[in-house]
């Protein structure tokens, strides 16, 4: 297993070392002028190429890489070109509200998706069944940013008990905090809470046709126990990757629903990056996010051993 | 008292402040000026108790007793610093050009200090009045080095408390605020605003609505629409426009030709695209100049819509592409330019693009017709004119060299003699349209909107806020 681990590990370098070949070179063919953010519209040409000198833009983009690559493996990704803030402060900056976000819809998907799908398999073609898979329906088909364009309006304009935007830091005023994240996790959570709820259901009622779930229930064990310790647990596994693939999805789905809930996190800090070409931080940012859905994946295929004895690493 | 703005600065530091139409509502919490430019365009002390001007100089008679928001005192020293600081080409602010004729400033004693000028400079004063001029604490520049722009410190009615970027920015009330209403009473009357950045108009719409900011920096016709019936907000129009325009190619054909360009602006139909992105919310004027600016010219005419006309002009097969912005409602507008240019003979085909990329084609020359917008008034019809239709200016997006254009240009900034500018930017205008370098569009209006209860918001000559005298009426 600690062989395993650093193995994986290791293969994690190279990965990286790609990943941010790429990003750098995509991201240098961007068209527009990061100079056009920092000093306006209005700014002649003469003040423009001054500033891209200063940037090192002028420099050619192998030796822009390197300068860039140096500094983070010492930990230091630059300064941003807007606002002169060192990135590495500003994803820290950043990180929580979407790391808080992820979270609850995480521990949303466990409390309803799980259950859900195990209650549609369980009772698959009836009514409750009908009514679980045409919600998840529903839930898949709904954009985000038209699912949070109808919570605010119910929740904020209508009902008027959750505020419609904005965000306060946990450690500030923790029940504030939570209010106001309740809308965007809900946002977030639709699609993931779906996607498990089907795949649960799915590889559950695949489960409960085996022949040892017959031979459990021939042997006259309770249907609970038949549920939830034999087929469960072997279902399980196939959901379990498919909630790794979802982080990814998480992170897309934050960039969406950050913006309109106003919540600082890593999805609108990327996306206005990109939008104003401030690259130290888009750079950044994404390196970040890909460790993270690395990692993932990497805890994913750990916690694969774990629930599925026959899997040994 | 809270405030929903969607266009967040990106430095709090004057001398690098960008965003031209937003950014000083911001920056107003922080600083002053020396003198302050009504509304009406008249100019009143503020820093300076009063000024004598001279054709080649300027000398400010300073208030004593200022402090900055860190305790230093304002004087004459402080002026120099800051005129300086802007001055310096190794500062590289993007001021610089706007007090390009002040040659030195010289501390005449702590409450005097002159501006010697190369050559006389019309808009020296309203530079003065706004950005350019804003008094930054020089001990704090020096404290704070790089780190500055995100912790102001100035003379203005707040002082800096917390910016957490895309979430919001706090100021305090300064409790030895130098101004006083015009009843004598201690300003300024609010004793905190937080400054929240929402971009997304429905959201902002909606925290309005709710209560959640009682002041919004803009919000589009189809939300402040939506918002008419409710008693408990004000709409009120005070002149800002949104401007959009077509800027057309001149340097490649087929609008290389004027022919084509007139083509082009006779298949045009203003009204028809107004109704529909403005939610009927507009005016409909030849050019930049609103209906209420000084300059406005009732003799000048658009136009006209005339698709007979555009069609016979199109002999050829004529295919053009229309640049538009990610950003309602540019994207509709495109649509119904193409629908519109369609008809009348062009084969149009429409490339909707984010900013920097749009920015980026139409400063290389590489594209035939682009749809963008101007906020205005501008604080001087120059500020707004120049940097499109001058051959050297920085967004002469049709790549004009027009020495006629130039020449009146240059003569209407280059005097304050408010009836030979005027003349001279009717001028302007004639030409831009005779040549139909450009095709204006519809101005939509953008009013101030707030809360009923807030009182008191006065605003600068383009709109920008200043809330030293806002307060909120429960």
């Amino acid at each position: 297993m600690t062989a395993y681990l650093i193995r994986r590990l290791a293969q994690l370098v190279p990965v990286l070392i790609v990943v941010s070949m790429v990003l750098f070179a995509l991201l240098r063919l961007l068209p527009g002028d990061p100079t056009t953010e920092i000093l306006g519209q209005e700014a002649s040409e003469a003040d423009r190429a001054a500033l891209r000198a200063d940037l090192g833009l002028d420099d050619p983009v192998w030796l822009q890489y390197l300068n860039w690559t140096g500094g983070a493996l010492t930990g230091d990704l630059g300064r941003s070109w807007l606002t002169n803030e060192p990135v590495g402060a500003v994803i820290l900056d950043r990180l929580p509200a979407t790391v808080e976000l992820g979270l609850i819809a995480i521990v949303l998907t466990v409390l309803i998706g799980l259950p859900a799908g195990i209650i549609a398999a369980v009772r698959s073609r009836t009514k409750t069944d009908a009514v679980m898979t045409t919600a998840s329906v529903f839930a898949l088909s709904t954009p985000h940013f038209y699912l949070a364009a109808l919570l605010i309006l119910v929740f904020g304009l209508w009902l008027r008990i959750l505020p419609p935007s904005g965000y306060v830091p946990f450690t500030e005023d923790p029940l504030q905090n939570l209010l106001h994240m309740v809308l965007p996790a809900i946002t977030i959570g639709s699609t993931i809470i779906a996607v498990i709820m089907r795949q649960t259901r799915g590889s559950l009622l695949a489960a409960l046709g085996e022949d040892y779930v017959r031979t459990a229930r021939a042997s006259g064990l309770a249907q609970r126990r038949i549920v939830t310790v034999y087929a469960l647990r072997n279902a399980v596994v196939p959901v379990v990757t498919v909630a790794a693939l979802q982080i990814g999805a998480l992170m897309s789905a934050t960039v969406v629903t950050e913006a309109v809930f106003t919540v600082p996190g890593m999805g609108t800090l990327i996306v206005n990056a990109i939008f104003s070409r401030d690259l130290p931080i888009v750079q950044g940012a994404v390196l970040v996010v890909v460790v993270f859905v690395l990692l993932v994946n990497l805890l994913a295929d750990l916690v694969y051993a774990r629930l599925d004895p026959r899997i040994t690493y | 008292m809270s405030v929903g703005f969607d266009n967040e600065p990106t430095t709090l530091d004057p001398a690098f402040s960008s965003q031209i139409s937003s950014d000083r509502s911001v920056l107003n919490l922080f600083y002053d000026t020396l003198l302050r430019q009504n509304r009406d365009g008249g100019f009143v002390p503020a820093l300076a108790e009063k000024w004598e001007a001279e054709p080649r100089a300027l000398t400010f008679t300073l208030r004593t007793g200022v402090k900055f928001h860190d305790g230093t005192p304002f004087d004459a020293q402080a002026v120099a610093a800051n005129i300086n600081r802007v001055l310096d080409p190794a500062t590289k602010s993007t001021k610089t050009s706007a007090l390009s004729k002040v040659a030195t400033v010289q501390v005449v004693d702590t409450t005097t200090v002159r501006f010697n000028l190369k050559d006389p400079d019309p808009l020296l004063l309203v530079q003065l009045a706004h950005e350019p001029g804003m008094m930054v604490s020089p001990a704090a520049l020096k404290a704070k080095g790089g780190e500055y722009g995100r912790n102001p410190v100035g003379t203005g009615p707040f002082t800096f408390d917390q910016w957490r970027s895309k979430v919001q920015l706090t100021v305090n009330r300064n409790t030895s605020y130098w101004a006083k209403d015009s009843d004598g009473n201690q300003l300024p009357r609010l004793d905190k605003v937080v400054v929240r950045f929402i971009t997304e108009p429905k959201v902002l719409r909606t925290e309005l609505a709710t209560g959640g900011v009682q002041l919004v920096r803009a919000l589009p016709p189809e939300e402040f629409a939506q918002l008419a019936s409710d008693k408990q907000v004000s709409m009120e129009d005070v002149g800002v426009r949104r401007s959009y325009y077509v800027a057309l190619n001149t340097t490649r054909a087929p609008f290389n030709d004027p022919k084509m360009r007139a083509a082009f602006t006779a298949a045009v139909d203003r009204s028809a695209i107004g109704k529909v992105a403005a939610s009927d919310q507009f005016d409909l004027v030849p050019s930049f100049a609103t209906k209420k600016d000084w300059y406005y010219d009732d003799s000048i005419t658009s136009p006209s819509f005339d698709q007979a006309a555009a069609k016979a002009a199109v002999t050829t097969p004529t295919s053009i592409t229309v640049l538009a912005r990610r950003r309602a409602p540019d994207p509709t507008i495109a649509e119904l330019l193409q629908a519109q240019l369609s008809d009348a003979g062009f084969t149009v085909k429409s490339e909707v693009l984010e900013l920097q990329t749009q920015l980026d084609r139409m400063r290389k020359q590489d594209f035939d017709a682009a749809v963008l917008v101007v906020d205005v008034p501008r604080l001087d019809p120059s500020l707004v004119f120049d940097p499109y239709f001058t051959s050297k200016g920085s967004n002469n997006w049709s790549g004009l060299t027009d020495s006629t254009l130039d020449d009146v240009l240059l003569l209407a900034r280059s005097t304050d003699d408010k009836v030979v500018r005027s003349k001279a930017y009717g001028d302007v205008q004639r030409r831009i349209l005779d040549q139909r370098y450009w095709t204006f569009l519809h101005q939509a209006k953008s009013p101030l909107i707030h809360r009923t209860a807030l009182k008191g918001v006065v605003l600068n000559v383009d709109g920008q806020w200043r809330l030293d005298e806002a307060y909120l009426d429960r």
